[in-house]
């Protein structure tokens, strides 16, 4: 950790540590995929056990309000299932048309819908506890360590998936790693009620508010955007009255750095408590009030795994196919041309930033994910699902949004739980054998899955 | 739910041992406080302002523990230092009110307690390291010099000169080999927050709110553990104009607060029975256009394991003093136990646990802990020279 005080050791004696359990597939993390790489692990017939050191599962969405899905409709298996569940018990608009660029969600009722599904699947969940190292012999991984109130203990696999959100696990068993800078900006969105709705979607000079705001002062910690808006509102926060606001971040603070984390969550947190005052005189938030800080900040980005195949540039906007990919992506946006929308030195706020967007020519394509992005090199019984699998730094920017997280993670799952029933390693797993699955299971490898004539072009701009 | 599948595991060795480590020290402090509820917060904050080098690590990115995470957010005015000032800062930025339900007794936004919690921590020069869970304590000869933690980082060695652990459930005080006297069971609850709710309509039709729990109990719309009226509290005036109040779900029997499958299975369940006991409450005069705005973050725990001391608080009335000796666990030095899990009697705790003010207690262990370290003697020293 960057600004600890010592360069000493402690030297730790050898231990011996009780065994909890012993699994077929642990999953290390409750968020999007490993919800997804658990429930696909267990339809399967693997014994699963996933590891949350939370208390709910959900991750990014619930927890960071992060609270729509972009570009998923055309994701199929397990996210496409969480969408039509979340329609159809009020945690999504029914009405909205197939293709449409985000499907807002109440983070609240899609915890209730992603535990359904969890608990169908006959996956078994352990809340409250922190892995903390991997257990490598022979260069293939045999378990974790974990901490909880029960104590340092230690849960054995034949297969781990890491879906940690920051590669944890990978980085533990020393896996080699993408090369890796300063992430894209932390966001730390706010729940609030008092929103007049009809009200606050004239968004006329909203920008001016916000300048003038920290020119006078007002706006005085260094984490607000030049601009801010109500995030994923679906029917149930609408007649709520309640909003999720995007319009905080924190530049340069590495996720897995606990002292820039501490440092990141304080700072954001505390601008979340100078905005309130300030959104208060900005129309339709007239009568707002706090109800809370994201419950953790929403990390975009982290250290990502070195794989088997690492997903380029090429590969998205070619909308290149390979013969191993485990899911197909349609995607749109500007070819920002070697820069990312949200970039690590907040300059998208400069003029130039904001020329070259607007002269970006607009990309469409539909491009394959190849399973070699979720198997780390070197370290056997391992497979990574998440944001932190094997792409480039661009490649990332692209395809590591909740949608993609699912579907790696439904991947992850259905691989482990083959490898498994084969006894081998998730590498050697018969990849036709794994697509034929997934196909199976809804995911979208079939000819003509993505009829890109169904999306709708006209896609939200934000600030 | 998944303890008898778990059992089954018949390949499943008994323990595995893992190699000798070096582990890099993080920091080394005068005092480090192990987790960032009341408690915590108060003995960090005590500690700092008496000029102690001091750390607090919380496995959470929030300050205020369970009171703003389970929603448990009723507030004693405190009897004196810290515990009055964090009274004083709620009450004095509109954030602690009377509630109707709780016969006047205040209540206080749970977003703002984790401000005021960060706000004193800060401003008092204490270090925050949060999302860290506390592991081991680094022992020497009986006396605790510090503990091990894990975050995102990796593993860490925090060396420190006075302890204090604030977890809740005397994790470190139990690793460190201290003596504990656990309850029979330590009852898991779950509460909510709603919005929606026309109070006038709800209120006036309050007496016959056990008549209809129960029907829909018999009917099999709820769960027989879920409680046996709708308890419903926060209703301020704030909370009048906003339409958002609390209820209370189901308590568990039989669980323990210091077990991590007890916890992992009673979030679980506790939300489901939650989710149907939402859905009964939208057939309830003036609850009909009611919203879910969130789940708790965590159980509500009225009690957890408690060290044995060089004192036990075994009976009084609430508010009644509390001897320097519950902070401090038999057989073992350096190390202070502030909060719930401090050397109270099982049963006493249980029926008046509600009473005790966990960020006084955490106050005194950091200021005795600030002045063990100014004076060069351990915390048990300090008892001794003043009896």
């Amino acid at each position: 950790m960057a600004s600890g005080n010592s360069e000493e050791f402690i030297d730790e004696p050898a231990r011996a540590l009780p065994v909890l359990d012993k699994v077929d597939v642990l999953v290390c993390g409750g968020g999007a995929a490993g919800v997804a790489a658990a429930v696909s692990a267990a339809r399967n017939g693997a014994r699963v056990l996933t590891i949350e050191r939370d208390t709910t599962l959900g991750g990014t969405g619930p927890r960071s309000f992060v609270t729509e899905y972009h570009q998923a409709f055309f994701t199929g298996g397990i996210m496409k299932e969480v969408i039509q569940r979340l329609r159809a018990s009020g945690g999504a608009d029914p009405d909205l048309e197939e293709g449409h660029f985000a499907v807002p969600f109440d983070p609240e009722v899609l915890k209730f819908v992603l535990w359904d599904l969890f608990e169908e699947s006959g996956a078994e969940l352990l809340a409250h506890t922190q892995v903390t190292d991997a257990i490598v012999e022979d260069g293939a991984i045999k378990g974790v360590v974990i901490e909880n109130k029960s104590g340092r203990q230690v849960i054995l696999a034949d297969v781990v998936i890491d879906c940690t959100g920051d590669a944890d696990i990978a980085a533990r068993a020393n896996a080699p790693m993408q090369e890796y800078n300063f992430p894209q900006p932390m966001v730390m969105l706010f729940q609030i009620g008092g929103v007049d709705y009809a009200k606050s979607q004239d968004r006329t000079g909203r920008a001016e508010m916000v300048k003038a705001a920290k020119a006078d002062g007002r706006l005085a910690e260094d984490v607000y955007l030049d601009n801010f808006s109500n995030f994923g509102i679906a029917p149930s926060t609408r007649e709520g009255e309640m909003g999720y606001i995007y319009g905080i971040r924190i530049l340069r603070r590495d996720p897995y750095d606990a002292d820039d984390l501490t440092d990141a969550e304080v700072r954001t947190r505390l601008g979340v408590r100078e905005f309130m005052p300030f959104l208060r005189t900005v129309p339709g938030f007239e009568n707002a009030f706090l109800i809370k800080a994201a419950p953790m900040i929403g990390v975009r980005d982290s250290r990502r795994v070195l794989g088997e195949y690492t997903l380029t540039r090429e590969d998205i906007l070619g909308g290149i196919f390979h013969p191993t990919d485990i899911f197909k992506r349609y995607h749109r946006l500007p070819d920002t041309m070697g820069f990312v929308r949200h970039p690590t030195d907040g300059s998208e706020a400069t003029a130039e930033f904001r020329e070259r967007l607007a002269n970006a020519k607009m990309v469409t394509s539909v491009f394959g994910v190849p399973f070699g992005c979720l198997v780390p090199q070197e370290i056997d019984n391992l497979l990574v699902a998440g944001k932190t699998v094997s792409m480039s730094y661009e490649a990332h920017s692209r395809c590591r949004q909740i949608p993609d997280c699912m579907a790696f993670g439904q991947a992850a799952g259905t691989a482990a739980a083959l490898a498994c029933r084969e006894g081998i390693a998730p590498r050697r797993v018969d990849i036709d054998v794994l697509r034929d699955l997934l196909i199976e299971q809804g995911q979208n490898l079939a000819e003509g899955a993505i009829d890109i004539a169904k999306a709708k072009v006209h896609h939200m701009v934000r600030d | 739910m998944t303890e008898a599948r778990s059992l089954q595991a018949a390949d499943k060795p008994v323990e595995i041992t893992l190699p000798a480590r070096r582990t890099p020290v993080y920091r080394s402090v005068d005092v480090l406080v192990c987790g960032g509820g009341l408690a915590g917060v108060a003995a960090a904050v005590a500690a700092a302002r008496a000029g102690s080098d001091t750390l607090l690590v919380e496995r959470n990115v929030v300050l205020g523990g369970n009171g703003p995470l389970a929603f448990d957010i009723g507030l004693t005015e405190g009897s004196g230092g810290i515990s009055a000032e964090i009274f004083e800062r709620l009450r004095a930025s509109g954030n602690a009110a009377a509630d109707e339900t709780a016969g006047g007794a205040l209540i206080y936004d749970p977003e703002a307690l984790k401000y005021a919690c960060l706000d004193l921590v800060r401003e008092a020069g204490g270090h925050l390291l949060l999302a860290t869970w506390v592991s081991d304590p680094i022992l020497d000869d009986g006396a605790v010099r510090g503990a091990m933690v894990e975050n995102k980082s990796g593993r860490f060695a925090v060396r420190a000169k006075v302890v204090i652990d604030a977890t809740g459930d005397a994790d470190l005080a139990v690793r460190a080999g201290a003596a504990v006297r656990e309850p029979g069971e330590t009852p898991l609850g779950i509460n909510a927050r709603v919005g929606g709710i026309d109070f006038d309509r709800a209120l006036a039709g309050s007496a016959h709110w056990p008549a209809l729990v129960a029907e829909a109990k018999r009917a099999g719309r709820l769960d027989p553990r879920q409680p046996d009226t709708i308890a419903l509290y926060g209703i301020t005036p704030l909370a009048r104009e906003r339409g958002i109040a609390f209820v209370a779900g189901p308590r568990f029997g039989g669980r323990q607060a210091w077990n991590s499958r007890d916890l992992s299975v009673s979030e679980t369940e506790g939300r489901k029975l939650m989710r149907a006991f939402l859905a009964f409450l939208k057939t309830v005069p003036g609850f009909e256009e009611s919203f879910l705005v969130d789940v708790a973050g965590t159980l509500a725990l009225t009690h957890s394991r408690h060290v044995a001391g060089d004192a036990t608080l075994a009976d009084g009335a609430p508010g009644a003093a509390v001897p320097f000796g519950c902070l401090l666990p038999q057989g073992v030095d350096n190390l202070l136990v502030a909060g719930r899990a401090a050397s109270f009697d099982p049963d006493f705790y249980a029926r008046s646990g509600a009473g005790i003010d966990c960020a006084a207690l955490g106050d005194a262990a950091g200021r005795a802990a600030a002045e063990a370290v100014r004076s060069g003697v351990t915390p048990r020293d300090l008892e001794a020279a003043a009896a």
